[in-house]
């Protein structure tokens, strides 16, 4: 083509060429019809939706690099998908309670979150999820623009995942009432919501369109599309530092204490009571704000102390605060021996995996993923073993 | 606002991709006030399915485009397939032969009239699977290689290649498919390694009974085609054979000892049987050295009538008699395993016979310069940037481009021949009568082009090319 172009137009045909990998089977082969590994397309789209399919094949393809799709791979991006859909499900089912209609903006990329009618403050979670939107948003265009799919596509599932369906979506809900109609805490979320699926589009066109089209329709002048509207950009002065430091504490509070409960074998909603440690006003001023949530979220009840926690009293060191709960001492007795037990048990076992490894005749003739499989899990062993044992000095 | 409770992606899917395509949402427009953003999609063949490859480039491609679009870029991605001339034949005369219709029977056109109404059937199937997957190309300006407007922009290339001396016709040797009967260019070759042999067999020298020169071979059979054996210049071993002729056992030629530089005293015994006709190396050596060219293999790789009694064999099983022969009269030295790079038609998957054939040719060399010379200015950029050497390393070495195909599917070469006095004409309109000698008795090249002859000029004959069109002037040359 560039000859031709050269020969006939005097020009080059076109200004960039981009190389890329092969697709490849889970084992990295090729994929070839003697050899059976070959995943037909249309056959995946049908059973998983194309979106699955688009998101498995580029998230893991590095530039120029080959790509490795599996059926299980696009079932993974397929539960992606899932999450979105029902996560946009629920936000409709809680509008229809509150007896409110679908709303967008009309002027999309200049909505900026709106202060609660009462308090007459942007909540934290607003201001928090629309920081977050425009770092996703500077991310995602730097990548997209540089050809890093594979970036692109990553950026916009953890996104998606990690911070609008985990956290906003769980924030948010407590706040939900019936019957209070289109607050402006509706509205922020409505927005926020809608700027979400825009960003998401290139890499997922049909489910954002199919969301989109349902989210905007009492919005005047709506574009046909959401193909034809305008790709969110990051804007100088969006990012709130102060809300993201907030709602990060409160993360790392939440995620704490959820934690302490999976190990421990508490049930969700017993009621726990604790003390988090911050020299600064600010962290404290944070816990004492969001009870509610860590209630609501965690089902603890947290004290703000000024300065550190005394030594082997933490939980979770942090380097803006420490984090303490306290646990009744019968509870305290059984946790300890159950995990003494748990201890003894994992160092046995990557003991053994560490034996495996020093033995010079076994790697020698172990085929490689053997030998990765088993560093995989000692490193496993390793950092259950390094938890258990912070937790046993903390009791 | 209620969303059915389980994601049926297969409920919404389809419809949004008929309506994407129905409301003309990503059709281009050649008079916008916004940046332009323009591919030319590479055209997949006409009669294929989707696959995973594809599903990967049309995914990347199609982010692209509707970032860039949302982006607020006017964006054009022009859609269209290609008529991939010998994959397509292929497909058809085979179904063709399983209805009992063998095409030399029906002929040319009545072949070409099945193929259309093939392509017309089954043509579709790939478009369609583009439009399913959400591809946001513009669907108003898709296109097919042999559409008439792009068939024109074909045979005016030719004509003007041909005018500016980039195009000749010549006898020199090309890769042969004996199973589909054309000639292939290097790309659709395909090379594997194959257990084979190292036969080191003993020639006669001419005029003293009793004296042998042992010549290492990994193709005994086409000793029959034998012009010379030749060494090294500077291997003493040979010194003494310089001048000298051997007698070509079973045939009973008398052939000269070349002395040439090309030979590798490492291979073998340092003793090479020179077979012009089926051998690439050979056939240079052959023109070096001024020897004759004696074609000892048919279309179908079978041995032809220079082969005397091996006439109408297969080449392997000429190889077996020939061999078999050789050992008969004491003339097999040794058999030695030998691992051989066999080049393989990538459509019949047999082991391509270098040919020496009539063919027309394309001249690389400069506008692979141009090529080379355009990466290296940044005028074209390749990423990632560890391809740029590849790049280089393939215009470098180029050859020159074999473009006719022994087949009928596809653009005809535009080469008239007069009966009368064998001019040649190659021009933009059918002529009715000889240039030269005015005879009226012509004949058109029976050949057709290389399907890459086409897809090479895709970027621009998509677009009107060679008319100066608006869409030339906004969106030529493509982003990427």
């Amino acid at each position: 083509m560039t000859m031709m172009g050269l020969a006939m137009t005097d020009e080059v045909p076109f200004r960039k060429v981009l190389i890329h990998g092969l697709v490849r089977d889970a084992d990295k082969q090729k994929m070839s019809k003697t050899k059976g590994n070959v995943i037909d397309p249309i056959e995946m789209t049908d059973k998983y939706g194309t979106d699955a399919v688009r998101f498995a094949l580029v998230a893991s393809a590095g530039q120029g690099s080959d790509v490795v799709l599996s059926e299980d791979r696009i079932a993974g991006y397929a539960t992606f998908a899932n999450k979105v859909w029902n996560a946009v499900r629920f936000v409709g089912l809680s509008l229809e309670k509150a007896g409110a209609e679908p709303w967008t903006p009309e002027n999309l990329d200049e909505f900026e979150p709106l202060p609660n009618e009462e308090t007459g403050e942007v909540p934290i979670e607003d201001r928090w999820i629309f920081s977050r939107l425009d770092e996703a948003a500077q991310l995602v265009n730097e990548h997209t623009a540089k050809f890093r799919y594979h970036e692109t596509a990553n950026c916009l599932y953890q996104f998606f995942w990690r911070e609008f369906c985990d956290w906003y979506i769980e924030l948010k809900k407590l706040r939900f009432s019936e019957g209070t109609g289109l607050t402006n805490e509706w509205k922020n979320m409505l927005a926020a919501l809608e700027r979400a699926l825009r960003l998401l589009h290139p890499v997922a066109p049909f489910i954002t369109e199919e969301l989109w089209q349902r989210l905007t329709v009492n919005t005047p002048g709506r574009a046909r599309s959401i193909a034809l509207t305008s790709y969110p950009q990051a804007k100088a002065g969006r990012r709130d530092a102060e809300a993201e430091r907030a709602v990060g504490v409160l993360q790392d509070v939440v995620s704490a204490v959820r934690n302490l409960r999976a190990e421990m074998n508490i049930p969700p909603r017993e009621a726990l009571h604790g003390m988090i440690y911050s020299p600064q006003a600010d962290v404290r001023a944070v816990a004492r704000s969001q009870a509610d949530a860590f209630d609501r979220l965690a089902a603890v009840e947290l004290k703000a102390v000024e300065g550190h926690a005394p030594e082997g009293g933490a939980l979770l060191h942090n380097p803006d605060f420490d984090l303490a709960v306290d646990l009744p001492e019968d509870q305290k007795k059984s946790l300890r021996s159950k995990l003494e037990k748990q201890l003894a048990n994992l160092e046995k076992a990557a003991n053994g995996s560490r034996k495996q490894l020093g033995n010079e005749a076994f790697l020698a003739k172990a085929p490689e993923n053997v030998v990765a499989s088993i560093k995989e899990k000692l490193a496993d062993y390793e950092s259950q073993i390094e938890r258990i044992r912070k937790t046993l000095e903390t009791l | 606002m209620q969303l059915d409770k389980v994601y049926e992606p297969g409920r919404f899917e389809p419809q949004w991709a008929q309506r994407w395509v129905e409301e003309q949402l990503f059709v281009a427009s050649n008079d916008s006030d916004k940046p332009t953003y323009s591919l030319v999609a590479p055209p997949p063949n006409v009669t294929g399915a989707l696959h995973v490859g594809h599903c990967f480039e049309i995914a990347m491609t199609d982010i692209t485009m509707r970032w860039r679009r949302m982006c607020g870029d006017n964006v054009l991605w022009l859609p269209g397939t290609d008529h991939a001339g010998i994959a397509t034949q292929m497909l058809v005369e085979r179904s063709l032969k399983a209805q009992g219709i063998d095409r030399r029977e029906i002929g040319r056109e009545k072949f070409l009239e099945h193929v259309w109404a093939w392509k017309e059937k089954y043509g579709g199937k790939i478009v369609e699977q583009f439009k399913r997957i959400g591809a946001s190309c513009d669907w108003t300006r898709e296109r097919f290689t042999m559409d008439p407007g792009l068939s024109r922009a074909v045979r005016e290339a030719f004509v003007r290649l041909y005018e500016m001396g980039l195009l000749y016709r010549g006898e020199y040797m090309i890769n042969w498919d004996p199973g589909t009967l054309t000639a292939l260019s290097d790309l659709e070759v395909v090379y594997e390694q194959q257990k084979g042999h190292l036969w080191h067999m003993r020639y006669p020298v001419a005029g003293e009974p009793g004296k042998f020169v042992v010549v290492a071979t990994t193709r005994p059979e086409t000793m029959l085609g034998d012009m010379a054996v030749a060494v090294h210049p500077d291997d003493d071993r040979y010194k003494g054979l310089h001048g000298k002729s051997v007698i070509l056992p079973i045939v009973g030629r008398e052939i000269p000892v070349i002395a040439d530089g090309f030979v590798d005293p490492e291979f073998g015994s340092g003793v090479v049987k020179i077979t012009p006709a089926h051998d690439l190396n050979d056939f240079g050596a052959a023109q070096r050295h001024g020897l004759d060219i004696l074609t000892i293999l048919d279309e179908e790789a079978k041995i032809n009538q220079n082969g005397g009694e091996y006439a109408g064999l297969d080449r392997y099983e000429a190889r077996k008699k020939i061999v078999a022969r050789l050992e008969g009269e004491g003339l097999i030295e040794k058999i030695e395993d030998y691992v051989n790079n066999i080049g393989k038609s990538q459509r019949s998957g047999l082991a391509v016979e270098p040919r020496v054939s009539m063919q027309w040719f394309m001249k690389t060399k400069g506008l692979a310069d141009r090529g080379i010379a355009s990466v290296e200015s940044g005028e074209m950029d390749i990423l990632p940037d560890q391809w740029k050497r590849n790049y280089f390393e393939w215009m470098t070495n180029i050859r020159d481009w074999c473009v006719s195909r022994q087949l009928w599917w596809g653009h005809r070469i535009p080469a008239w021949y007069c009966n009368k006095c064998g001019e040649m004409m190659v021009l933009r309109e059918d002529p009715s009568f000889c240039d030269k000698c005015g005879g009226k008795d012509l004949k058109q090249d029976p050949d057709v082009l290389d399907t890459w002859f086409s897809s090479g000029l895709w970027p621009f004959s998509t677009m009107g090319w060679p008319d100066k069109t608006k869409d030339l002037d906004v969106f030529y040359p493509t982003s990427c």
